[in-house]
């Protein structure tokens, strides 16, 4: 069991600060995720905890010895780094490359015995890149590069592992690659800690996030704890939802583009819940047109998007039933529209004021559009009282749709 | 798992990749050795040379006219001796100051050494130091040159006891500028001495004397067995300074010895001979074409290249011109030149 621990480190280039009393530990048989926007000291932290960049003030142990008295050999033998400095060009191949690893093991000379040599091919294997042994450096992509300067540290044969930014450049399959490696090495005992960019990677496969905000450590704990829109909006100064995936792990999504100051375009009020209207709420707004919704539950996800973009909306309590208030501001709003949208919401005795507010707009002879996809009798969960309101809504002219794109034209021949 | 997984990969281990580079090269060597020793203003058969040398070399007695001996011993071979040692020293030199400077176009006058050695050589000739110190006026001064630009050359790039490698060039640049420019000013009040100066700026090897040469070869050969030590963290440095560090390398220590002995190596390359071109910074080149970019064949290989093509440029330097001798040093440029510039060719070509 080994552990690497930072306890309340300051570091500075120069004379400008960029870490302050930051305390973090890392132990045997943990991912651990560093996240935060950039400049926010990330790099710095990993420079301090691989002896690079002596702290001014505060202390790092490795195993309870202080990291820089240690000398320089003995850390590698227990700690190895995967930088963000790209593999050297010069024409090694990849296993003259990854033998380096082993030079903490070996005399000066770096006279390697053939026991290296199994351990370094061992290492090819377990990042699965055996084949690329004989490849000059050069002439791999940078996701094999990026598994072969992995193998590299591997040979190292450390306890604890450190990578900056290990899934920066890469494909999204040769990322989640590089994840799941992580965490097959955590698996056999390794300790893991990975600077990562990406917030969703950093939660959907870390036991463990930190994140990072001017130089100290804002948040640490589970994915669920520190990955919070709360926190994003404080370190990254944006609005993102947050939602868990089915593992039960956070996932963000960012609201689409930002909503374009509405340039004499129409007015589209979605009458929408439960995820049906977030995606077009951020297409329409980006579109630039003036979008509205309601009546949404706080704490639904359409709320959420509203909120995040900013839309004008009418909000009900969690889980409530639509109120008489509400009602009739949400007959107001939908009244005011150019067009009205009723998305293919499932209904129940809640919310099925939202389907009478979209037939008396379509009775006032607003323009009225539903989606008729899934079918509205698989979503009535009102005793037949969502079907027999969308027959009268057709009674009523207004216009059934069957997808988004569908609607968008429609929209897009009004204007 | 694949059925291959428990044979390993080709791969060739480091000690029979370095019989094998010296069992080619040495031999390369001991022939330029001998074409250098047999071609010359007076013809003398190869088997005279052979029992010359062979006679020499045993402690025996030639049983040749004592003149030939005489001029294939103090003469030839001494000559022949200096350009192995310098064209080793400049190719290992080059190639140690290519990886540690992560750069290709890296020699080892790069950093100023050559410059401040002219500068203490051309003080010397002005001031006709040349019988001084036991008749190595010229090359102590030369040494002096070298070793005070490179104090300075550190001085100015070291930042809170770490010298950057920027900051290492930068500085080598200006403090050599500055040299080069003290070289000017020896050069233009140093009257009818000017020639001598001049010739000793475009190095030349017929300066060849066994006592010199002896210098030579003490600073020469212990600095690159020195420096060949280091072959394998410079190996590591090639990954970047931060990646070296994190491998267990003490790469602060490693730089400045490697650029004190490195310095120290070209010194004694440049002291007695003067600056000869090309050779720090093209053997390399050619060295890790054919043995690749491993430090610990590499620099072998560029020093047993770099001995021998000296010998074989100051053997045509000698002999090929029917006006008489012209300096190594030129001869060098005029291949090197073209050469370097079709390895950069070659490079981007492909």
């Amino acid at each position: 069991m080994a552990v690497l621990a930072a306890s309340r480190v300051t570091a500075a280039y120069l004379d400008a600060p960029v870490l302050r009393e930051v305390s973090l530990a890392v132990s045997s048989g943990e991912l651990l995720a560093l996240v935060g926007p950039n400049g926010s000291g990330k790099s710095t932290l990993v420079r301090v905890l691989s002896r690079v960049l002596r702290p001014q003030s505060g202390e790092v142990t490795l195993d309870g010895q202080p990291l820089y008295r240690l000398e320089g050999r003995a850390v590698a033998r227990r700690l190895a780094v995967v930088g963000q400095e790209p593999a050297p060009g010069f024409g090694f191949t990849v296993l003259e490359l990854v033998l380096m690893g082993r030079s903490p093991h070996l005399g000066r000379f770096g006279l390697e015995r053939r026991r290296d040599l199994e351990i370094a091919a061992q290492a090819l294997e377990r990042v699965g890149a055996g084949d690329l042994a004989g490849r000059s450096v050069a002439a791999t992509s940078g996701g094999e590069r990026q598994r072969v300067m992995i193998a590299r540290a591997l040979a190292q044969e450390p306890e604890l592992l450190i990578l900056d930014e290990p899934t920066a450049h890469l494909d999204l399959n040769h990322q989640l690659e590089i994840m799941g490696l992580l965490c097959r090495l955590r698996d056999e005992g390794l300790g893991v800690l990975a600077v990562l960019h990406d917030l969703n990677l950093a939660a959907s496969y870390c036991d463990r996030v930190a994140l990072m905000h001017q130089g100290r450590v804002l948040a640490e704990g589970k994915p669920g704890e520190v990955i919070t829109a709360e926190h994003v909006r404080r370190t990254y100064g944006m609005e993102v939802l947050v939602r868990e995936s089915p593992a039960g792990r956070p996932y963000l999504t960012t609201p689409g583009p930002a909503p374009q100051p509405h340039s004499g375009r129409l007015h589209v009020h979605l009458i929408c819940g439960a995820g049906t209207g977030e995606g077009l709420m951020g297409t329409l707004a980006g579109a630039g047109y003036r979008v509205s919704a309601g009546v949404l539950n706080v704490e639904d996800s359409d709320q959420a998007a509203a909120e995040a973009l900013g839309l004008e909306r009418i909000e009900e309590a969690p889980f409530s039933p639509i109120s008489d208030e509400s009602h009739a501001r949400h007959l107001d709003l939908a009244g005011a529209a150019d067009a009205v949208v009723l998305l293919p919401i499932p209904v129940g005795s809640g919310n099925v004021r939202n389907l009478e507010a979209a037939l008396t707009a379509a009775r006032a002879g607003r323009p009225v559009f539903y989606f008729t996809e899934p079918p509205p009798v698989e979503r009535d969960f009102a005793g037949g009282e969502a079907t027999r309101l969308h027959a009268e809504l057709l009674a009523a002219g207004a216009r059934p749709v069957a997808t988004s794109a569908e609607l968008i034209a429609a929209l897009e021949r009004m204007a | 798992m694949a059925a291959s997984a428990p044979g390993l990969p080709h791969h060739r281990a480091l000690i029979p990749r370095l019989l094998g580079t010296l069992a080619v090269l040495v031999p390369v060597v001991l022939m330029a050795a001998g074409v250098s020793l047999a071609i010359g203003a007076a013809d003398i058969p190869l088997r005279r040379i052979a029992s010359c040398v062979f006679a020499h070399l045993t402690g025996g007695r030639s049983h040749l006219p004592p003149e030939t001996d005489l001029l294939i011993w103090n003469v030839r071979a001494s000559r022949v001796v200096l350009g192995a040692l310098v064209g080793m020293a400049l190719a290992v030199a080059g190639g140690t100051f290519q990886g540690l400077l992560r750069n290709p176009l890296a020699d080892p006058y790069l950093i100023g050494v050559s410059a401040g050695a002219g500068a203490g050589a051309a003080f010397a000739l002005m001031r006709h130091l040349q019988e001084a110190a036991w008749g190595l006026g010229v090359p102590l001064f030369a040494f002096l040159g070298a070793a005070v630009t490179m104090a300075g050359v550190y001085a100015l790039a070291q930042v809170r006891g770490k010298v950057p490698m920027e900051a290492f060039i930068l500085a080598g640049v200006v403090v050599g500028s500055f040299m080069w420019s003290l070289v000017t000013v020896f050069m233009s009040v140093a009257g009818q001495d000017l020639g001598s100066i001049v010739f000793w700026l475009m190095g030349r090897l017929e300066v060849g004397e066994w006592r010199q040469v002896g210098v030579v070869a003490a600073l020469a050969v212990p600095s690159a067995l020195i420096l060949y030590g280091y072959a394998h963290q410079l190996n590591l440095l090639t990954l970047g300074e931060e990646a070296a560090r994190q491998s267990g390398v003490e790469v602060e220590r490693l730089k400045v010895r490697v650029i004190l002995v490195g310095s120290l190596l070209t010194a004694a390359a440049v002291c007695l001979t003067g600056i000869i071109g090309f050779v720090g910074l093209v053997i390399p080149h050619i060295a890790r074409r054919l043995v690749g970019p491993d430090h610990r064949v590499l620099l072998p290989a560029a020093g047993l290249i770099g001995a021998a093509f000296l010998m074989l440029a100051d053997t045509v330097a000698r002999s090929a011109f029917s006006f008489g001798e012209i300096p190594v040093g030129v001869i060098t440029s005029l291949l090197g030149a073209p050469f370097f510039c079709y390895l950069l060719r070659a490079r981007s070509g492909g």
